[in-house]
């Protein structure tokens, strides 16, 4: 479980990134982490691992601060960061070197992700592609078996084949002790997969609720005349709404139109998350 | 809450090494080629010995920026400091580094180069010359606690230094050369407005304190390095 309370965070330089973030995330999901540029997502993510502290309010991973460096809270805790550079050893090599840090790592399951994803683990990891190299890394994750996994921007630099694979191997990967929370703005890549939305803005979060209950208040698509319409935007495919949804109807969830929607209207969704 | 475990410092160890070891072997390799090339063109392998001394003395800037080098480095830091590792852990690997795998990297480089310089060597140094001058070096333990001095102040320095490490080392050396400064000028004013009967004693007592204040610098500066670590953020 990861509760952070009345976070906020900025940078020596005056620059507020995050303010008064107040949220749960909870084993059994895969949270997505959605918000404009400059919001605060990776920060967020590495308050959350403890490489950087929060300048007020707190955050908890089981309960415990990570900017303690407790090793029994962060090996149940990786990350794969959008940008990174590995050692210039093979990938068999590196999860020798790395995995006794992770008691539940298991060889076997990286070598089979690998697999899955194209990569040969005796390669040396500075002569792949830095696409190759995520993928490689992608499998090391996976194989660590955490119960949380963070994910900054996964999909950039995987190819179309490897986005599908990265896919299934993310919806196997979590069970009712496991989270996954993917920071991202490529919404597409990923739209099947969470089943938990989290918007962050300047002022907090102003929308953290599952698919679920999203749908079950919301609908979205072109408005009727009767329909009581939260929001509307025009679109290649014509003017498309979100609506409150009272009659119980069952539309898909348009991350996009939601996410745009949340950013324009946020009072309005504050007021319809409110009501029982 | 689980306690220290000596292990994860030797697993870290080998994390670290492994993952740098091209980098350890080029250091390796230039501590035994520049005093070599420099014993052979002079013919005297007690060049080679002052320049592995200098190594010694000064090298700790390097050494300290190899064993901090992936929590800064730009594209692995995220990574590296987000292991399952604890701040006295982490810390401890430095500390085992920097005091006793260094001076013992710079005697094996000396041996090294003192042997390949050997055979060109016009003078007469025999082994056990050699032998009690490179003890005479690494056995000299206020010579460690300045090599130490060195360590642990760059230690310090890479882990609260945020962008520009040069300019920050820079700073730090005309720091130091202003105290050498100031520290001299009232060491000479003191000793002149004192009655002559007593120098002696003075000096004496100087002498101590500052062997004190000498030992106690490392100590000061690698504990200030530990709060460092614990405080320490990303965005260097």
């Amino acid at each position: 479980m990861i509760k952070t309370t009345n976070l906020t965070f900025g940078y020596s330089s005056g620059h507020t990134v995050l303010n008064d973030i107040t949220l749960e995330l909870g084993e059994g999901h895969i949270h997505g982490l959605l918000g404009c540029n400059g919001i605060g997502k990776t920060t967020l993510l590495k308050i959350i691992c403890g490489i950087m502290r929060p300048k007020s309010g707190s955050v908890l991973v089981d309960g415990a601060d990570p900017h303690k460096h407790r090793p029994e809270i962060l090996e149940n805790l990786l990350i794969i960061p959008e940008e990174f550079d590995l050692p210039n050893i093979s990938l068999e090599r590196y999860a020798k070197i790395t995995s006794p840090f992770y008691p539940r790592f298991d060889m076997g399951q990286m070598r089979g992700y690998a697999e899955e994803l194209g990569v040969n683990t005796t390669e040396r990891l500075h002569s792949m592609s830095m696409g190759q190299r995520k993928k490689a890394y992608i499998a090391f994750a996976l194989a660590c078996n955490v119960r949380m996994l963070l994910l900054d921007e996964p999909t950039n630099g995987l190819d179309i084949p490897s986005k599908s694979v990265f896919r299934r191997l993310l919806a196997s990967y979590v069970d009712d002790s496991r989270m996954v929370v993917i920071s991202t703005h490529q919404v597409a890549d990923v739209e099947q997969l969470l089943d938990n939305i989290v918007i962050l803005d300047r002022k907090g979060v102003p929308l953290n609720a599952t698919t679920q209950e999203i749908t079950r208040r919301l609908k979205f698509g072109k408005a009727g005349a009767a329909d009581k319409v939260v929001y509307s935007e025009s679109t290649i495919a014509g003017v498309m709404s979100v609506m409150e949804n009272e009659g119980d109807d069952d539309t898909m969830l348009n991350i996009e139109l939601l996410f745009n929607a949340v950013a324009a209207e946020r009072d309005m969704f504050s007021l319809i998350f409110k009501r029982k | 809450m689980r306690g220290y475990s000596f292990r994860r410092v030797a697993q870290y160890a080998r994390y670290h090494y492994m993952s740098q070891t091209k980098n350890y072997l080029s250091l390796f390799l230039v501590c035994i080629a520049f005093p070599a090339l420099f014993g052979i063109l002079s013919r005297d392998v007690l060049v080679a010995e002052g320049i592995s001394t200098a190594i010694y003395t000064l090298g700790g800037l390097a050494f300290a920026l190899r064993t901090t080098y992936a929590m800064r480095h730009r594209g692995t830091k995220i990574m590296e400091c987000s292991l399952p590792l604890s701040n006295e852990e982490r810390m401890t690997f430095m500390l085992l580094n920097l005091l006793v795998v260094f001076p013992l990297f710079v005697l094996l480089t000396s041996i090294i180069s003192m042997a390949i310089v050997y055979p060109f060597n016009y003078y007469s140094v025999n082994v056990s010359d050699m032998m009690s001058i490179l003890s005479g070096t690494f056995l000299n333990w206020s010579l460690y606690v300045f090599v130490q001095l060195v360590m642990s102040v760059s230690l310090l320095l890479n882990i609260i230094a945020r962008s520009n490490l040069f300019v920050v080392y820079l700073g730090v050396f005309v720091g130091i050369v202003i105290f050498m400064i100031v520290a001299a000028h009232v060491g000479i004013h003191l000793l002149m407005n004192l009655e002559p009967g007593y120098y002696a004693e003075t000096i004496e007592i100087n002498d101590t304190a500052a062997c004190v204040v000498y030992i106690l610098l490392p100590v000061v500066f690698y504990a200030l390095g530990y709060w460092a670590l614990c405080r320490r953020q990303i965005k260097w």
